[in-house]
């Protein structure tokens, strides 16, 4: 029984749940009653004074109008301007529909009590007029939102300086602006009983494999939940493997780099008010890939490349390294380093691993710490740190010098790989290396290696298998791999991704003159 | 079983499980750098070692200890009586043989524990101390470091000069089972510091035959390795009244590459070795004029007379001895099988009767930066 069966299976059983408890509520139809409506609406929300409900008579319609919205999320210049304005207008020139008043973009008709609600709450204005049985949405959306920066989490040296922000329409936008391409669909479900999320999946049509965007789509669908607040809520209610501590999805805050995996076959998930966008399927490798990657010379790359994934050996064996050769398998140190060692461990009162713990929960509370205070104090941390951590601790004898360095060497380690979530997990593992090591030595890492090549192997996403392209072996996407090839030498796009349409680009090595 | 029920499972078997039992924390270890073995005048067996102390509130960096034992094992339990920590053999640098131990044959039973215990380093360098063992490891001169630390650095330094050979224990092993080499180790002796002798040849029972001299180690290890570290022979060129002279006529080479070929015999009853051996060699040191540019074929000449009669003394100071620290021995089974069964359990004496030729070809490659 696989992992992902026993999981969908729970997560149907959930659905049961929830839909027999759930009441089902009759939609209800707006009356062509003006007075009815409003008092429909009123009894619909109480307790919100938020709620505008404003009646007029223009002389455009017969009987009254009720202007309705919610104020905070209505972009007020727009309501005044575009929607009253026209209506209450005093000259007359000749009948016209109230459509062709309405100087707004998107207008359309509702007719359920239902989808009344869901569009003020969303944020649009709606005119209910005396007679009619139906209300008009005019989009108006106008909630308070935040510019456009820089990217937190993935700073970029050469590539856009644009994050996502918290409107998963702005968001489409800026991916869009990368894809102007009519294959790149969007397909948008609500997600969420309580309060719906608008979850948008983005592709290339023609170039995604439809059972990835089928398998991506369904577990989307089976989810039931009041609320999503966040990328990371709905990542971990689709995930193949909930136990594993490897990300399963990127997910990232740069247009650019979603352009790229959209490009690549992959599938993008863009949550409404979350600035991270999700990106499926993921392999181990394309965690260590970055956009940067791309722009610099080909050669540089490679290096940092090599670099990343050395430093996650570094990140998750190294401290191991350290307790087993301390404690079993001194054999292997030189001669001069053990000697060196050996007078540093001498004053420390600590068996190995209890010394590396100590180090690295220290390094870890300092790393969180820094992270949650505002950049000033932040600095103030890493001082502290630095001193407490880098000498009075050696001083006092609590711990040797060499561990020291190796949480200094880890920890830098683990900042140069470039996923957050990756950086995580490898921060996760070391502490069972440690274990393994102070439990078996050499050979308890060797063990704890295998587990977790075992593992990598074995994890998939979006049924895509999570090892490629390194298991299952594919030669074709080792370009892009441990080295950055240069990019003319990409002809196709990776194959772990399972795209149906493979080409990439044409033969554009350069040949300088002579040819 | 559900899946979270076998995790559950699995991890609790894990937490009951006792780990490797040998667990020792590198400050609780007594790790031995030196091990020494002699005997005494009662024919006793001594076994000495040389640990690093890493406390800082001792004085002295190193401990030493010897006792009195049967066998390897049951002086570790001796010593551990005495030492601080659990003594550790895993990181041995040198195993010192004294003078008096290497009188006696078939000593060599003493190291199995070596090549038996697989903890045990095979790597330490085998040295010949001339003298009693006890002496070395209780010297401790002020301006050195740790004795061991010392002695190893000093062995592998004069090995890179190729001033005495390297012999690790494996290597040991191998030299003393193999019937056609004789085993050579590194030879100290003690007078007011610790000095590379140069190199002991040892029987085939393990005693101690002969002490070749540094330029003699240097055309061993010649021979036996080609050009490996750094070769630097200094040769006397015959001149008149060259005695009466303070500054002599000596010409240093430098060889840069080497390369022999030993053709092998048998004829007349016994083994012949041709050695031709090939080298380009740079002078580095010149005491007396030369025309280099017109005469350096007679300096070629010269130098290949003067390392031919050196190299042929050398054998015959082997063959003399009834040893065969060059290997000979493998040759003759190569080339000579037949002969080679009817003598090889007995092959030293062998070699004494064989008739060895050498023919160095030296070409000058270079005369440095002057003229």
């Amino acid at each position: 029984m696989g992992m992902r069966g026993w999981l969908r299976r729970r997560r149907a059983s959930a659905k049961d749940r929830f839909s027999h408890s759930s009441v089902p509520v009759p939609a209800r139809e707006i009356s062509d009653s003006l007075s009815d409506n409003i008092t429909e609406l009123r009894t619909m929300f109480t307790l919100t004074p938020d709620l505008v409900i404003r009646t007029f008579e223009s002389k455009f319609v017969e009987g009254s109008v009720a202007l309705v919205y919610l104020t905070g999320l209505v972009d007020k210049s727009s309501v005044n301007n575009n929607v009253l304005r026209p209506l209450l207008s005093q000259q007359s020139e000749g009948p016209a529909s109230i459509y062709d008043l309405l100087s707004v973009g998107k207008v359309f008709n509702i007719y359920d009590f239902h989808e009344v609600e869901r569009q003020i709450l969303d944020g649009s204005s709606l005119l209910f007029i005396e007679g009619r049985k139906e209300a008009l949405a005019v989009e108006t959306h106008g909630w308070p939102q935040r510019a456009i920066e820089d990217p937190q989490l993935e700073a970029s040296l050469k590539g856009a300086h644009q994050g996502f922000v918290e409107t998963g329409m702005q968001n489409i936008a800026l991916i869009r602006r990368y894809l102007p391409n009519r294959e790149m669909k969007i397909k948008e479900y609500w997600v969420g009983d309580r309060a719906p999320t608008r979850v948008s999946l983005l592709f290339l049509a023609d170039v995604v494999h439809p059972e990835v965007l089928q398998e991506f789509e369904d577990r989307i669908k089976l989810i039931r939940i009041d609320s999503i607040l966040n990328t990371g809520e709905l990542e971990e209610l689709v995930e193949d493997n909930p136990y594993s501590p490897f990300p399963q999805f990127m997910m990232t805050e740069r247009p650019d780099s979603v352009a790229s995996h959209i490009l690549q076959g992959k599938v993008a998930v863009v949550v409404d008010r979350s600035p991270s966008v999700l990106i499926g399927p993921a392999t181990f490798a394309s965690f260590f890939q970055n956009v940067d990657d791309y722009s610099t010379r080909w050669l540089v790359a490679t290096f940092i490349r090599l670099l990343r994934f050395m430093a996650f050996l570094v990140a998750t064996f190294l401290p191991a390294v350290y307790i087993a050769v301390i404690s079993f398998n001194y054999e292997v140190i030189p001669l001069d380093l053990i000697l060196s060692v050996g007078e540093s461990r001498e004053r420390v009162p600590f068996p190995p691993l209890l010394e590396a713990m100590i180090m690295e929960l220290t390094l870890e509370m300092l790393r969180e710490a820094g992270v949650r205070l505002p950049a000033p104090i932040g600095q103030t941390v890493g001082i502290v740190g630095g001193i407490v951590i880098g000498q009075a601790v050696v001083q006092a004898g609590i711990v040797s010098n060499i561990m020291v360095i190796v949480v200094a060497f880890t920890a830098i380690s683990s900042f140069i790989i470039p996923n957050y979530d990756m950086a995580s997990a490898v921060r996760l593992l070391r502490f069972l290396m440690m274990g393994l090591a102070a439990m078996f030595g050499i050979i308890g890492i060797v063990i704890g290696m295998m587990g977790l090549i075992g593992h990598l192997i074995s994890l998939e996403s979006l049924g895509v298998p999570y090892g490629s392209p390194l298991a299952p072996v594919r030669f074709s996407d080792w370009k892009d791999l441990f080295l950055r090839l240069p990019l003319w030498s990409m002809k196709n796009r990776p194959a772990s991704a399972r795209v149906v349409q493979s080409k990439r680009q044409g033969d554009n090595r350069p040949r300088g003159d002579g040819e | 079983m559900s899946k979270a029920g076998k995790l559950l499972l699995i991890s609790a078997l894990f937490f009951f499980l006792s780990g490797c039992m040998d667990r020792i924390d590198l400050e609780d270890a007594t790790i031995t750098l030196m091990a020494g073995v002699d005997v005494n005048e009662k024919d006793e067996l001594l076994f000495y070692l040389s640990s690093p102390v890493f406390s800082r509130e001792a004085k002295k960096k190193s401990e030493e200890f010897g006792v009195k034992a049967e066998s390897f094992r049951q002086a570790r339990a001796r010593l551990d009586e005495m030492v601080t920590g659990l003594t550790l053999s895993g990181k041995i640098q040198a195993i010192v043989l004294g003078k008096r131990l290497l009188e006696h044959p078939d000593w060599f039973k003493i190291l199995d524990v070596i090549f038996r215990d697989a903890r045990f380093t095979v790597n330490a360098r085998m040295v010949y101390f001339d003298g009693e063992v006890g002496d070395l490891f209780h010297f401790q001169p002020p301006d050195k470091p740790r004795l061991s630390l010392h002695l190893t650095k000093l062995i592998d330094t004069a090995n890179q000069r190729n001033l005495t050979v390297r012999t690790r224990a494996q290597d040991f092993h191998r030299q003393m089972f193999e019937k056609g080499i004789n085993p050579t180790i590194t030879a100290v002796g003690k007078e007011k510091a610790i000095k590379i002798l140069g190199t002991a040849v040892l029987s085939k029972e393990g005693t101690y035959v002969e002490l070749l001299q540094s330029q003699e180690t240097m055309l061993l290890q010649l021979f036996l390795h080609g050009k490996e570290g750094e070769v630097t022979f200094t040769v006397p060129i015959p001149a008149p009244n060259d005695s009466k002279k303070m500054i002599k006529h000596r010409v240093s080479l430098i060889a840069k590459q080497a390369s022999k070929k030993v053709k092998t015999t048998f004829r007349d009853g016994k083994f012949h070795f041709e050695v031709k051996m090939k080298f380009g060699g740079g002078i580095s040191e010149r005491l007396f004029p030369f025309d280099m540019e017109k005469d350096y074929k007679d300096m070629e000449q010269m130098v290949n007379a003067e390392l031919r009669k050196e190299f042929e003394k050398l054998v015959v100071k082997c063959q003399q001895n009834e040893v065969d620290p060059f290997g000979f021995g493998l040759y003759a089974r190569a080339h000579a099988y037949q002969e080679w069964k009817k003598v090889q359990d007995n092959w030293p004496k062998a070699f004494a009767q064989a008739e060895v030729k050498f023919v160095p070809e030296l070409s000058i490659k270079g005369n440095g930066v002057i003229r």
